[in-house]
């Protein structure tokens, strides 16, 4: 199975360049793993003011819980796209993403 | 948690002339105001051609105070007479099949038990997954051992009023060790009269199935199967009760019985029968779904009307929602010469520190002898209601993989994600995981609203805003209406407008759309993935679609094996193209791929330039890009896109006048077209992944257009309407108005 290298920065640079594509082949597997499975538990975008204004979160642990927000808020949709890369990279890697 | 503004009217369709109740819940005490707008564009993004409404002078329009209404949801049965009377010496039984014992909370199978006094009996899954018995405050008896997820049990209760004892037993059916099947306890109660006289007659509350009583509502709701329970008026041992227990004749008739009821009785309905000819009739409430497999079923029938008896269970959840029954805060009387149009009632609250905001929307419809426009547009609502109160993002562990993105939640999203009980679409998964059968539109649906995801109901505003801006005269209609009156709400139009996604279709509907066409109506499908699944509405309770994820096709759940059709008309639920009624039949494109990264555009092909097709591409350059633009991804071609296929019905003679072909990696082809999986089904790799625009004359002076995109209408506004198009959809409409018959 593909792994993610942690220190490969030049995809996580790719990434931020272009967040809505197109991806090289390879960035297209690093976000396929980022993105497996239940967003339970994950990193997910929070728009908090209809089309001005997005943040972090989490969902609680089950329906009719609180979502919690955390982290700074963003003016686009991009850059939200972005930290939430990075919040995946870290939580799929244990590692820091190499690119701020 | 944020709090909304919410409401709902007693259906989505009125008459001009008709009478039409708003119901509201509002978040803040005080009063909360209402008015009228006609509808134009929904959409306030800022890329989008932004919110459009009139307003529209109306004695609704005031201020009324403002109140919480709360919503009951969870499903369980209830009975007419309070249920059988439990005096002296008893016995329950019954099948079950628990789907989340673990939830943490009681949860209650069947009995009397009424938490609000606490007295009665019933018997429960504890809070460890546990079968236990609650009688009256007692503390709870309950077996050692863990009940089983998913596998069949016989559970039940004895209650011997001379031994002074009470026995829980539960045997599972298919018992895979280690240890026994059976686990089995008795307690001697103490002081015995005194807990005897709790569960007397006069005692507890009224009876009830997969829930108990807390005052007058019910609580403590049950998550998966029962099949045929039972009440028998003396206590029975463990070889009775498995006698009883697996022959349901034999329960039936057995000495002494107070109910036992066949839940394969009345399947379609929702009253519940006693078979023991007792009368202790009863009514499903929030609709726990019916057709569902029992524990006898041997896989020699799959369809439920040809082996009743072998679908004697109810799968109830603690989710269920059917109608929130609020009362009416106002009610709108429709003038009688009020224009077709979509409408809503916009309702505003200023709160302490917020400003609240909410919009019921009304499709009014001509009134009957009032004058028609030639032209309508079908509101795709049956598809609103399959959708409504999606919670994909916690229902769907492959929604990320799927769309291409990472998941984003809007205000609506998070509300419904943080607050319970506003029911669930048929997208979503219960809380015990299993597949969301039923949708209903007496509730608040929070993503059918202006200013909401451009998706369905907002999505379909760019279609009215751009016929506002091409001043044309339409009439809307929807699909409720098309269920209830078939080709007669057609027959009369030169043309109908679809909308961007009418994916879910009754026989009914489908029969009359394509009868429309035959008879020389002229159809613009501005949409994808359209006429995909098959549903059904109920055929007594109003407001509510059945739909069963069958066999194949984008699916949100997967329908167990022998339960793919439907409850509420014995039908097969599933894809049209498995019953010979392909989308392309009846539109020339039907579903082949979506993605949602971005859109593409479209190109002419050699077949446009045919003299037939010349009329669609009036004012359009030869080699010119159709719809590299608009606010759904960017282009006209995107997110659901459709494709032309003889082999699935599109007609020889159909014209493939443009194509879009350049799609991402994040776009796949639909899976109901491969037989094995494999990695060449994305936009990069996969040849069908293409997107069809079609064009093709009907019998009696006919045609029909397809965009094939969802995107497409969200192009419409591009440039102030002035773009191909805006053009190619005006050229189409127009000539679609034109009363001269096409020629075949
Ligand atoms: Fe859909």
């Amino acid at each position: 199975m593909y792994r993610i290298d942690p220190a490969r920065a030049d995809l996580a640079r790719e990434y931020k360049a272009r967040p809505n594509g197109p991806h090289s082949a390879e960035l297209q597997k690093v976000l396929l793993i980022l993105r497996w499975g239940a967003t339970r538990g994950k990193s997910v975008i929070l728009v908090t003011k209809p089309d001005r204004e997005w943040r972090l979160g989490k969902f609680g642990p089950k329906r009719g819980t609180p979502m919690t927000e955390y982290g700074p808020t963003y003016s686009s949709a991009k850059d939200a796209s972005w930290a939430c890369f990075r919040a995946r990279w870290l939580e799929t890697t244990g590692q820091e993403c190499p690119v701020e | 948690m944020a709090e909304r503004l919410l409401a709902y009217a007693d259906r989505i369709s009125a008459a001009a002339g008709e009478r039409i109740e708003i119901k509201v819940s509002a978040p803040e005490g005080g009063a909360y105001q209402a008015k009228l707008i006609r509808l134009i564009c929904g959409d306030d993004s800022p890329e989008g051609p932004g919110f459009k409404a009139e307003d529209i002078p109306s004695p609704i329009a005031k201020s009324y105070p403002a109140r919480l209404q709360p919503i009951h949801f969870g499903s369980h049965v209830e009975f007419h007479k309070g249920g059988p009377l439990l005096a002296g010496s008893f016995t329950f039984f019954a099948m079950v099949w628990p789907t989340l014992p673990l939830k943490g909370a009681p949860q209650a199978i069947m009995g009397n038990f009424d938490a609000a006094n606490r007295s009665g009996c019933s018997l429960l899954i504890d809070a460890s997954g546990r079968l236990a018995v609650q009688l009256g405050d007692a503390p709870l008896l309950h077996l050692d051992k863990p009940m089983v997820e998913r596998q069949w049990h016989l559970v039940s209760l004895a209650f011997d009023v001379a031994a002074g004892t009470v026995t829980l037993r539960q045997r599972v059916l298919s018992h895979r060790g280690p240890g026994d099947a059976i686990a089995e306890t008795t307690r001697r109660l103490e002081p015995s009269d005194a807990a005897t006289a709790r569960t007397g007659a006069g005692v507890g509350g009224p009876f009830r199935i997969a829930a108990w009583s807390a005052g007058e509502l019910a609580a403590a709701h049950y998550n998966g199967k029962i099949d045929s329970p039972a009440v028998i008026g003396r206590a029975l041992d463990a070889e009775t009760i498995e006698t009883l227990g697996t022959d349901a004749k034999a329960a039936r008739a057995a000495s002494g019985v107070l109910a036992a009821w066949d839940f394969s009785q009345g399947i379609s309905g929702t009253a519940v029968t006693d078979a023991s000819g007792n009368g202790h009739q009863g009514r499903i409430v929030n609709l726990p779904a019916r057709a569902m497999k029992g524990w006898n079923w041997d896989g020699s029938a799959y369809d439920w009307t040809k082996a009743p008896e072998q679908y004697g269970a109810i799968h109830f959840h603690d989710d269920d929602l059917y109608d929130c029954e609020w009362e009416t805060d106002f009610a709108w009387d429709v003038p009688k010469d009020l224009k077709s149009g979509v409408y809503c009632v916009q309702l505003t609250q200023q709160g302490r520190s917020e400003a609240y905001e909410e919009f019921v929307p009304i499709c009014v419809r001509p009134g009957p002898g009032q004058k028609r426009n030639k032209l309508a547009l079908l509101i795709p609502s049956a598809s609103y209601w399959a959708y409504a109160n999606h919670q994909m993002p916690s229902s769907w562990t492959f929604n990320e993989t799927s769309m291409g993105v990472f998941e984003t939640m809007t205000a609506a999203d998070r509300y419904l994600e943080e607050h319970v009980g506003f029911g669930l679409s048929t997208y979503d998964n219960h809380s015990d995981g299993s597949g969301v059968c039923y949708s209903s539109s007496l509730r608040p649906v929070l993503n059918m609203r202006p200013k909401s995801h451009l998706w369905q109901f907002n999505a379909d505003t760019h279609i009215t805003d751009w016929l506002e801006a091409e001043q044309l005269d339409y009439d809307v209609i929807t699909d409720d209406d098309l269920e209830r009156e078939g080709l007669d709400i057609l027959k009369d139009y030169r043309c109908v407008i679809t909308g961007t996604h009418p994916e879910y279709y009754t026989l009914k509907m489908l029969d009359a759309v394509q009868a429309y066409t035959d008879l020389g109506g002229r159809l613009v499908y501005l949409g994808a993935n359209g006429f995909y699944w098959r549903i059904a509405y109920h055929q007594e309770l109003p407001g509510v679609i059945e739909h069963r994820r069958a066999e194949d096709g984008m699916r949100g759940w997967i329908s167990e094996g022998g339960e793919y059709y439907m409850s509420f008309t014995g039908e097969l639920g599933g894809l049209w193209r498995r019953m010979d009624r392909a989308p392309q039949l009846l539109c020339g494109a039907g579903f082949t791929a979506q993605g949602f990264d971005s859109a593409s555009s479209y190109k002419r092909r050699p077949e446009s330039f045919d003299p037939r097709a010349a009329f669609i591409f009036e004012g359009v350059g030869k080699d010119e890009v159709i719809g590299d633009f608009g606010t759904i991804g960017g282009g006209a071609a995107g997110w659901e896109i459709d494709r032309a296929d003889l082999a699935l019905g599109t007609p020889r003679h159909a014209l493939i006048v443009a194509e879009a072909t350049e799609f991402s990696s994040a776009y796949h082809w639909v899976k109901e077209e491969f037989n094995h999986t494999h990695s060449a089904i994305d936009g990069d790799t996969c040849p069908m992944v293409r997107c069809d625009m079609v064009f093709f004359e009907t019998p009696k002076g006919g045609a029909v257009f397809s965009t094939s995109s969802i995107s497409w209408a969200g192009a419409l506004a591009h440039a102030g309407y002035k773009n191909n198009v805006a053009r190619i959809t005006a050229n189409v409409v127009r000539r679609f108005l034109d009363p001269k018959p096409f020629e075949l």
